[in-house]
């Protein structure tokens, strides 16, 4: 038996066992246990990858244009990794942060329906099964998101809920023309039958655009993100976590891996169009988290504009801009968590988001400052830390390939996001507050360890950032093995059909 | 009869894009489920509609003739579509329901709550 | 029923029968569903419409008695057969949810044909139905229907 399915069958298991155990203690324990088994996967499965180039798995033993196949590049293996760390830390944090009544409501079902969605798509073979684990992934969250049903979550969670309906129909129309047209569903099929129909019969081929409108509502790209400020700062601290760390991300995924097997045939059209929705999301995204003073809600802005990066690499369409996508994608998911993380934590402290009744928080917990440190200078790229490597990239890629007008934007964004979080880090960290009676309050709340689970899974991620940062090289390294892959797509059509 | 149904799913489709712009909650749901049944028609079109057959192998039989048997896919996408859907629309009047509680209003323009002031 | 006097014994005699007979219909929907219409899927939904029925006549509480298990367990039951009919072929090395058929003679109804997909269908079955009435009697309760 081939490996690969298991990424599917561990939360699968857990989703089963968790409508049979009522005990939240036996299922806080299982769904750490079953985490940790995601993560060993992942490396495991990362491992092989990295040695083998691909893995490939036809499910029902159907051969591949005609079954489900399975399969995993080092990019969908990279993916896989840091979505497994990213939910083994939102996990443990999940265990302390969330309340006693979600947990028994069977909170880690909903959280295991997201990993099995964010796994299944970063491994589907062919474009109907990407939709149904979008589904997956999107029913999931539609109920976490609104779990709990506290008035401004369910404000946050009819817009979230709307637009994304929208998006997959946008997806599944994409999916039906595209197979009325090309008669066939598997990816590298159709990327097979795309190289060989030459021009293109016009350029405003509906189902391309279909699927790209879709997978930008779901990325929330300029100019389809109104959702995700919206909505993202309504639900607990560790939902908000998990989404921001992986599900606009499988819409990127989803975009690369479109752009690269067949959109590029027609790049004259469509890369003018991803590089400016690229710099858009970017510029706007920043600008506008400049104006705001919630914690969270600046965050929110930030995926928006750090998913430009993405997309800007990805429209170089050179090895190294495509490198730096998938280093920068790796590094925002990890640093973006740990932001919400503490955001989090820092929300159950004060009681509050809002930059301006916070402060002083340095002083009295100086570890999860140094915590939201790493991650917020991380996003704002300081070496050592991830995000200065991710930017490096982008911006050398840009060059390389002579958008230096881009490269320079996306510099002048670096400089933005650092404002943005030297805002958040004084305001809540830095600055004085006179308030006395909450300081009092405040003490008596935090004596001992009271947040362990919280803090470890902060610290794993902070961890990983600065692994990420300081051995960039072999990462670095391996992205672009995973480039090279992804733009000779040659290979991924042989090996899945062959 | 491709034109015909593909006049219904323009109807259906500016129906449902009409409904999702209301200003009331329940208009902008059933909307969604206008869309929902618009696009499983767009699946159903292009996979090529013509009188056919059923596409089961007859009895005895190892082959099958492709001329005389309609595309199972698109029927097997629409079943999947249709079953997602089913449970979003389950999932979404219960979120009506419970919303109408919380705000006692249909008005989505009193949604404003958690945007910047 | 709340109201004794509104009482209408002939359909409470008809809804039973009839949640019985269109149980058995969906049982026989789901065996002859690989090659013939029908399957899981209609079979559930057939199925859970009977219990809908009842449950309207006589409430959602003497519909639980009827079927003894909860809901929710329907869903897993039906969750762990599909995982079972997907995993099984892996034991003959080949690779999950691939078909595995067994015939066998059997003295009344002749030669079965029969394996993994059926499993598979039965949990598709149990899910459907789980999920159904999941749906049906959290909104029964809700609006006070029984």
């Amino acid at each position: 038996m081939s490996i690969l399915p298991l990424l599917i069958i561990v939360p699968f298991t857990f989703i089963i066992l968790a409508l049979f155990i009522h005990h939240v203690r036996i299922k806080n324990a299982l769904s750490l246990i079953l985490g940790l088994t995601n993560f060993a996967l992942a490396f495991y499965i990362l491992k092989i990858v990295h040695n083998a180039g691909m893995l490939k798995t036809q499910m029902g033993s159907w051969p591949a244009p005609y079954g489900i196949t399975l399969v995993a590049d080092r990019f969908s293996a990279f993916m896989i990794f840091i979505s497994a760390i990213v939910f083994l830390a939102v996990t443990l944090y999940s265990i302390q942060s969330i309340d006693k009544e979600r947990l028994k409501n069977n909170y880690f079902l909903f959280t295991y329906g997201i990993l099995m969605g964010v796994n299944g798509s970063f491994i589907a073979g062919d474009i109907f099964n990407l939709y149904v684990w979008f589904e997956v992934m999107l029913m999931s969250s539609f109920i976490l998101i609104s779990f709990g049903g506290e008035k401004a979550q369910l404000e946050g969670s009819i817009k979230y809920l709307i637009l994304n309906l929208i998006s997959s129909f946008f997806f599944v129309a994409g999916i039906g023309i595209l197979y009325g047209k090309m008669g066939s569903l598997n990816l590298a099929d159709l990327a097979l039958k795309f190289s060989r129909i030459g021009d293109f019969p016009s350029l405003f081929e509906p189902s391309l655009i279909l699927l790209l409108v879709g997978f930008a509502i779901k990325g929330a790209l300029f100019p389809f993100f109104f959702w995700l400020p919206a909505s993202y700062h309504t639900p607990p601290p560790a939902v908000s976590a998990l989404f921001a760390g992986l599900l606009t991300k499988v819409g990127i995924y989803s975009l690369i891996r479109i752009y690269t097997l067949f959109l590029h045939h027609y790049d004259y059209f469509w890369n003018p169009i991803i590089l400016w929705m690229g710099i858009l999301s970017m510029v706007i995204g920043v600008i506008t988290a400049t104006s705001q003073f919630d914690f969270r809600k600046i965050l929110s802005f930030h995926i928006i504009s750090q998913v430009g990066y993405v997309i800007i690499g990805l429209a170089f369409y050179t090895i190294s801009g495509l490198a730096a996508a998938i280093f920068f994608l790796g590094h925002n998911m990890l640093s973006k968590t740990n932001a919400f993380l503490v955001a989090g934590w820092v929300h159950r402290e004060r009681n509050t988001l809002s930059l301006k009744d916070l402060g002083d928080m340095f002083n009295k917990h100086t570890l999860w400052g140094i915590l939201f440190f790493i991650s917020a200078f991380s996003l704002a790229g300081l070496p050592p830390l991830s995000g200065f490597a991710g930017k490096y990239l982008i911006i050398k890629a840009g060059i390389e390939s002579n958008q230096i007008i881009v490269a320079m934007v996306a510099l002048f964004v670096g400089l933005f996001t650092l404002f943005s979080m030297t805002k958040i880090w004084i305001e809540v960290f830095w600055k004085n507050t006179k308030n006395e009676k909450n300081d009092s309050e405040q003490r008596i709340k935090s004596n001992g360890l009271p947040y362990r689970y919280m803090i470890t899974a902060s610290i794993i991620l902070a961890l990983s950032i600065i692994v990420m940062g300081v051995w960039a090289k072999p990462i670095a390294e391996f992205c672009e093995t995973a480039a090279t892959d992804l733009l000779n797509n040659q290979k991924y059509i042989n090996f899945v059909l062959g | 009869m491709e034109l015909i149904l593909a006049i219904f799913i323009g109807i259906l489709y500016a129906g449902g894009v009409y409904l999702v712009l209301r200003r009331s909650i329940v208009k902008v749901i059933l909307g969604i489920f206008v869309l929902a049944n618009a696009t499983n028609l767009i699946i159903f079109l292009a996979g090529g509609i013509k009188r056919s057959g059923e596409a089961f192998i007859a009895e005895g039989k190892e082959t099958v003739d492709l001329a005389t048997i309609s595309d199972p896919l698109p029927q097997a996408l629409i079943l999947t579509a249709i079953v997602i859907s089913l449970g979003i629309a389950a999932y979404i009047l219960a979120l009506k329901y419970r919303y109408f509680e919380v705000t006692e209003t249909h008005d989505l323009d009193q949604l404003s709550k958690t945007d910047q002031k | 029923m709340n109201n004794r006097s509104l009482r209408n014994i002939i359909l409470e005699k008809i809804v039973g029968l009839f949640m019985r007979v269109m149980v058995i219909f969906s049982i026989y929907l789901l065996l002859r569903g690989h090659n013939n219409p029908g399957g899981g899927f209609i079979g559930g939904i057939i199925a859970s419409t009977g219990f809908i029925f009842y449950a309207i006549i006589f409430g959602t509480d003497s519909l639980q008695k009827v079927i003894k298990i909860k809901p929710q367990s329907f869903i897993g039951i039906g969750l762990l057969l599909v995982l079972v009919a997907a995993l099984l072929p892996t034991l003959f090395s080949t690779e999950m949810l691939t078909g595995l058929w067994i015939k066998a003679d059997v003295p009344v109804l002749g030669t079965l044909h029969a394996g993994t997909p059926l499993i598979f269908d039965t949990g598709v079955y149990a899910v459907v139905i789980g999920v159904i009435l999941t749906i049906v009697i959290s909104i029964m309760e809700v609006l006070k229907w029984n």
